[in-house]
């Protein structure tokens, strides 16, 4: 039998990613200076503005739409967002990060709490600690490859 | 009861065989109704008399359960919009919570409009929708749609209930959360699955522990409002929506006569403070009275009772009220600081609120304080009487929109209920006809949707019957929701709709003469020749008028009046020349209100 073609056939061309991104001085991925070896995504300068939220809402499917559907309305972008049970199997938690003003996100958080299913909401003092931990989880995640990274930078 | 009683229902469901994904028709156990039954029943309990809808494959059920209710009426619209707007003028006529139904998919979705137009005036609303069966959901079943999520952002709350136990708790707790607080549109999505099962109906209210409204503002917060209020020279009372929705319309009467503060009341507040009182300033606002937007403009204290500072209001944000600091109270506290920094924010019901501050002002003004508003009440009097509202007679014979308009609040009386469109004959109804009374005045504010006047004059006949109900309606807004005329025909609910017919979009229009140099792109409309309104109202069993000449006016109106059996539609042909001044040009500051064309008032010196 006769192949018409190449079989496997050969792997698509894998676009190379911009120089600054192989340089070993590459920005890092964490607010705190780390290892330039490390593995993760860069990040961009990090603003003053980063607020976090913990928001204990109903366990309930769509929660998270409508949660995120209010902060897309403001065109917010939302950094992190964790959400996860808590000891009450009809309450989750969701941690948020955004890059806001203080001022914006009092806005969007009084309009978060008009949503019937938000118990409580609490603007997070030190949204440091928990950016640095949430970017350990990200650094740990599949980190953009080819096209991914192409696009990202 | 007798033991040996049997009643009919049970002796049906023993011969009935039910077949799948239906009732057939009857009861199905002996205590235990269906979800459909269920969702009935909880209508019922909660004193639901009117609902308009359109049936469709997912809400069969429901529908059938319906059939049996001698206590709700259904009123089977034309379109699934028309369904909604029509909830929306029952409940913005009476308080009570409108309720439009509509089957699954673009039954559901032609619901989007109503429900996002209720959001932006708070107009308490329950939409319930039929889904597919839950078994079904996800897998692009035929006229399947999310619309839960499809209504998020324009709804206060969206229930999706697939579980046939919660539905009548969740069906109480949307007519709860419409009513409760800021009033807004709920929707209940059921599936047709949990519809057809039985239903156990001990859970009565769903638990929601976000869901805490409030009601009466901080009492320091009071004092430090009418502290502020004691030391302002040239205050103003700047009343909203928000004192229509809770029936505040004494209270402001009575805050306002107390203290002496000239009132302004906005487009959806018309009639909250009596047009006639001479305190009132008129409205404000892009095509607001001159005395009324100069009012708010050159104050140096805003108390905002139920208003929002939309942008149609403030004109230019950074140039709105440059002297003045801003009381605002509000039910909803996400209002309170939104669009301008406040000084004191006062949550809670506007009826509550304005009971107390004129308890606060009362004990105030008997310890010896007296507050001197005379000469800004005076100045404010001088551009009320400067600068009336007034329009010209158009110089070619064409009738005058706002004449006819003028005339049909003088001949229907006080006690009609207008509901209008949207555009020129939106601001001209807002404009020439006297409300002194709340709810006397229905229409689309913040969403502007045209179409909105045909269907929420039939929601307001339904729940008015003995009063009169016109539509002001253009030629464009009448042409997208005038299939309802059948609705009211059929089902006996005699509107009265006057077509504000300038043959063109006109708002688009005059901003197209005004700002695109005459290019009137895609805004001009043949209807002086097609349709034919007078004609297309006798297709729809309705009476056709015509007037187009200003000395028929009186005489068709009239005519009109005199039909109590049917509805009526007047094809007023009018100038389509015709502009509404004054104007805010958008964009602009309230500073450069136009009185008339390129003409600016002279505010005077501040």
């Amino acid at each position: 039998m006769t192949l018409l073609s190449p079989y496997p056939p050969p792997a698509p061309e894998v676009p190379t990613p911009p120089t600054a991104y192989r340089s070993s001085t590459r920005p890092t991925t964490r607010p705190t200076a780390a290892d330039p070896a490390q593995r993760g995504t860069t990040m961009t300068t990090p603003s003053p503005g980063r607020q976090a939220l913990s928001v204990l809402v109903e366990n309930n499917p769509g929660v998270l739409a409508r949660v995120s559907v209010l902060f897309a309305r403001r065109n917010f972008n939302i950094d992190h967002l964790v959400v996860g049970p808590t000891e009450d199997s009809k309450v989750s938690r969701m941690t948020i990060v955004v890059n806001v003003s203080a001022e914006q996100l009092h806005k969007v958080t009084s309009q978060l709490d008009k949503l019937v299913e938000v118990i409580h909401i609490e603007e997070l003092a030190d949204a440091d600690a928990i950016r640095t931990r949430l970017w350990a989880i990200n650094d740990n995640g599949p980190r953009p490859v080819g096209a991914m990274a192409a696009a990202a930078f | 009861m007798t033991a040996t009683h049997v009643s009919s229902e049970s002796i049906a469901d023993g011969a009935t065989t039910v077949a799948p994904g239906t009732t057939g028709g009857v009861v199905v156990g002996a205590d235990r109704r269906t979800g459909a039954q269920a969702l009935v029943g909880t209508l019922e309990r909660l004193g639901v008399e009117h609902i308009f809808g359109l049936p469709g494959g997912a809400v069969l059920p429901l529908y059938d359960a319906l059939y049996s209710s001698d206590r709700i009426r259904h009123i089977l619209v034309r379109h699934e919009q028309g369904g909604g707007h029509a909830a929306q003028g029952y409940a913005a006529a009476t308080g009570r919570v409108g309720v439009c139904m509509a089957t699954s998919g673009p039954g559901a979705t032609n619901l989007v409009t109503p429900l996002a137009d209720a959001n932006m005036d708070s107009v308490p609303i329950v939409a319930i929708t039929g889904n597919v069966a839950s078994t079904a959901m996800g897998s692009d079943a035929f006229q399947e749609a999310d619309i839960r999520s499809i209504s998020m952002p324009v709804t206060k709350h969206s229930f999706l209930v697939t579980n046939p136990d919660e539905i009548a708790a969740t069906i109480a707790s949307a007519f709860h959360l419409a009513a409760t607080g800021r009033p807004g549109p709920v929707l209940v999505d059921v599936t047709k699955d949990a519809l057809t099962a039985l239903a156990d109906e001990s859970l009565l209210q769903l638990p929601m522990p976000g869901f805490r409204p409030h009601s009466t503002p901080a009492p320091q917060a009071v004092r430090d409002a009418v502290e502020l209020m004691m030391k302002a020279r040239r205050p103003v009372l700047y009343v909203g929506g928000g004192c229509l929705r809770a029936n505040a319309s004494e209270e402001v009467l009575r805050l306002a006569e107390l203290t002496g503060i000239p009132v302004v009341t906005t487009l959806m507040a018309r009639g909250v403070f009596p047009d006639s009182h001479p305190q009132h300033m008129g409205m404000p606002g892009m095509h607001g009275s001159v005395a009324g937007v100069a009012t708010l403009q050159k104050s140096d204290l805003i108390i905002s009772l139920g208003a929002r500072f939309d942008d149609r209001v403030t004109g230019a944000k950074h140039t709105f009220a440059p002297g003045a600091t801003i009381i605002h109270a509000d039910i909803d506290p996400a209002e309170i600081g939104k669009n301008f920094p406040t000084e004191v924010g006062l949550v809670g019901d506007a009826r509550d609120t304005i009971r107390q501050l004129v308890l606060e002002w009362t004990h105030r003004t008997a310890a010896g304080a007296m507050p001197d508003y005379d000469a800004w009440v005076e100045r404010c009097l001088g551009w009320k009487r400067r600068y009336p509202l007034g329009y010209e007679t158009p110089s070619d014979g064409a009738l005058a929109p706002q004449l006819v308009i003028e005339r049909l609040g003088k001949i229907s009386g006080p006690d009609t209920v207008f509901a209008a469109g949207v555009g020129q004959h939106q601001m001209w109804a807002s404009q020439f006809i006297t409300y002194d009374r709340p709810r006397h005045w229905l229409n689309s504010g913040g969403l502007g949707t045209m179409g909105y006047a045909v269907p929420a004059a039939m929601g307001a006949k339904v729940a008015l019957p003995d009063t009169t109900v016109w539509a002001i309606d253009g030629d464009g807004c009448f042409q997208m929701t005038n299939q309802e005329l059948a609705t009211c025909s059929v089902e006996g609910i005699p509107i009265k709709v006057a077509i504000i017919n300038n043959a063109a979009l006109g708002m688009v229009r005059q901003w197209q003469a005004l700002f695109y140099a005459e290019r009137f792109s895609a805004s001009q409309l043949p209807s002086m020749q097609i349709p034919d309104f007078a004609t297309l109202a006798q297709a729809y069993g309705c009476v056709g008028l015509r007037c187009d000449r200003p000395e028929d006016v009186d005489r068709t109106i009239e005519a009109a009046m005199e039909v109590d059996d049917q509805p009526v539609v007047v094809d007023f042909r009018v100038s389509k020349d015709a502009m509404v001044w004054p104007m805010v040009p958008a964009g602009t500051s309230n500073d450069d209100i136009q009185h008339a064309r390129d003409v600016r008032p002279e505010y005077g010196e501040d």
